[in-house]
């Protein structure tokens, strides 16, 4: 879909209105900056706007440009760390607060392999149902259940057992 | 295909939920749409050519040199909503991708400020001072910014930042942790990777700044109108005495070829008239630079460094008052001059620049104490002070105290 019309100006308002809320939480637990998680957001709505071809399924292709930018994003943060940590903190208290609960969740998550947090982040941080999880992943259903599942598990047995 | 949890299960997931509820920014869809807009609409103008604007005349003479070149065609490339912030960002954001392989940076160029005054200092009605700007990008990241025969600071790895007097055969100089010097954002102030971040951070959130972008030639030149920072409420007195604390124009130069910064100018607005208070002559990536560039390996040997926070006993006269009593007490013990209290009030006069205060100070008579009061960014208070000097004349000091320390203890900053 090339973003040359008023009706796709429109189709993309719309797609804002009922996904950028979701999009955000889930990069924003992603990559701890709220200016990184709307950066990638808007990157994404962008891509999907000036797709050449309207995706089938515009939400999971939305969520899989922004988990990938989040990757990015989290790449080039490892390279600038030592510049950012000069940078003056947030202001905001409530931007704090967010970002010390990002770090809080990270170092839970951090315990995990890959492929788990993704599937936790995406279930309980972006609210996706496992069988949206499995189509923007593009595995079965019982894979990502069991990923889901394995990851609480080792959890458990860490902070509960 | 429903999910059961028990009890365990759902402490768990408990935990990896969040207990904040975060939100994208009001203006978060105005901009992808604006963006969205402008996608399409360099598409279009592309097929049509570009419109050809002429520059805005309240800041025309900021083109500088480049304006003067008639040949020069240059675009004002308007957008919508909130464009301009991310076109800026844009920019800001591909410098910093292309500065993250550079490997070191030299900066040279020229600050009006006074060579003794603190590295952040800035005077609109002083001269230029050639000053130099060295980063070795590395881990850790070491850099240094000199004002010619005036302050050096010099970050060189560990958790302070060193600052001394090149010019004096001084022996004392000053460290202390980042937050320290660097809390009137001087850092990134000066150093132009820092300021490109702080610029992209600033622009990301599209508040309290104005931005033009301009396609001339080789060039991309970002332009940047900012509001002073700090409260001014009580007094201007500190306003235009830091970049932070000034109105300011900030011009980004970017080589449209390779996205370095190529060019830095900033200006304060005095009297709703620019004046140019930094401006680099040259900006050099990848010059060959250790260590030794930066600092003489003799530096601490030769300099003993005060660290910045004090270091005293709880029960100090000069804990649990008032600014203007402390002022007091300080000016009384410049009489006698009691070391007790003096030792402490004045933590950051060590050796020779004690000895200095000493003979110029002691026997002073306190005549009249003024009302503290806040200006800008300081952490502390100014208070104004009648005094008869030693030698019969009279003079008003504005003493700078401060106790954002530990011991909550009034220490003097400045105005001696």
């Amino acid at each position: 879909m090339k973003l040359n019309s008023k009706t796709n100006i429109e189709q993309l308002a719309e797609w804002i209105d009922e996904w950028q809320e979701q999009l955000f939480r889930y990069a924003f637990f992603r990559v701890g900056s709220r200016s990184d998680a709307e950066d990638v957001v808007q990157e994404a709505f962008l891509k999907v706007a000036s797709a050449a071809i309207k995706p089938a399924n515009p939400k999971a292709y939305l969520f899989r440009i922004v988990a990938n930018g989040c990757v990015d994003t989290l790449r080039h943060k490892a390279r600038m760390k030592p510049l950012e940590e000069r940078m003056p903190a947030p202001s905001h208290s409530d931007e704090w607060e967010a970002e010390q609960e990002y770090r809080r969740i990270e170092k839970l998550l951090a315990h995990l392999p890959e492929a788990q947090s993704e599937v936790i982040r995406l279930h309980i941080h972006a609210g996706l149902k496992f069988t949206e999880i499995a189509e923007m992943l593009e595995q079965p259903v019982t894979t990502i259940k069991s990923r889901f599942t394995s990851g609480i598990e080792k959890l458990k047995q860490k902070f509960i057992n | 295909m429903k999910t059961e949890y028990n009890n365990t299960d759902e402490q768990i997931i408990s935990m990896l939920t969040p207990k904040v509820e975060v939100k994208p920014s009001a203006d978060l869809r105005e901009r992808i749409l604006a963006a969205a807009a402008e996608q399409t609409g360099a598409s279009q103008a592309e097929a049509s050519q570009a419109e050809v604007k002429p520059h805005r005349n309240r800041i025309s003479y900021w083109i500088g040199a480049a304006a003067s070149v008639a040949a020069v065609v240059a675009i004002a490339i308007t957008f919508t909503l909130n464009s301009p912030a991310y076109a800026a960002r844009k920019y800001f954001s591909q410098a910093l991708i292309v500065m993250q392989e550079a490997k070191t940076m030299v900066l040279k160029g020229s600050i009006r400020t006074k060579p003794d005054e603190p590295i952040d200092y800035i005077d609109p009605r002083a001269d230029f001072i050639p000053a130099t700007i060295k980063v070795i990008y590395d881990e850790p990241m070491l850099w240094s910014i000199e004002k010619k025969e005036g302050r050096t600071l010099l970050y060189k790895g560990g958790e302070y930042v060193y600052q001394w007097i090149g010019n004096k055969d001084s022996n004392v100089g000053w460290k202390c942790q980042h937050a320290g010097f660097v809390g009137d954002d001087l850092e990134v102030m000066l150093n132009p990777r820092l300021l490109l971040e702080a610029e992209h951070r600033t622009a990301e959130r599209n508040k309290g700044a104005n931005y033009e972008v301009l396609d001339v030639g080789e060039l991309i030149i970002v332009r940047v109108t900012t509001k002073a920072q700090g409260n001014f409420s009580e007094s201007d007195y500190m306003l235009n005495t830091s970049l932070a604390e000034a109105n300011t124009f900030r011009e980004y130069s970017f080589a449209k070829d390779s996205g370095m910064l190529y060019k830095l100018r900033i200006a304060i607005m005095v009297d709703d008239k620019p004046v140019t208070i930094l401006e680099s002559e040259s900006i050099d990536y990848n010059t060959p630079l250790t260590a030794a560039d930066l600092y003489d390996k003799g530096l601490f040997d030769k300099i003993s460094f005060v660290d910045m926070e004090p270091n005293v006993e709880p029960s100090s006269p000069l804990v649990g008052i008032k600014a203007d009593e402390a002022a007091e007490i300080i000016l009384k013990a410049m009489q006698t001059w009691d070391s007790e209290i003096l030792n402490t009030a004045m933590f950051y006069f060590k050796g020779d620049l004690m000895k200095v205060v000493e003979a110029r100070y002691k026997g002073l008579e306190v005549k009249s104490i003024g009302k503290p009061f806040s200006s800008g960014l300081y952490p502390g208070k100014f208070i104004k002070c009648k005094v008869t000097m030693p030698d019969g004349s009279k003079e008003t000091l504005v003493l700078a105290l401060r106790n954002d320390n530990k011991q909550r203890v009034w220490v003097v900053d400045g105005g001696l």
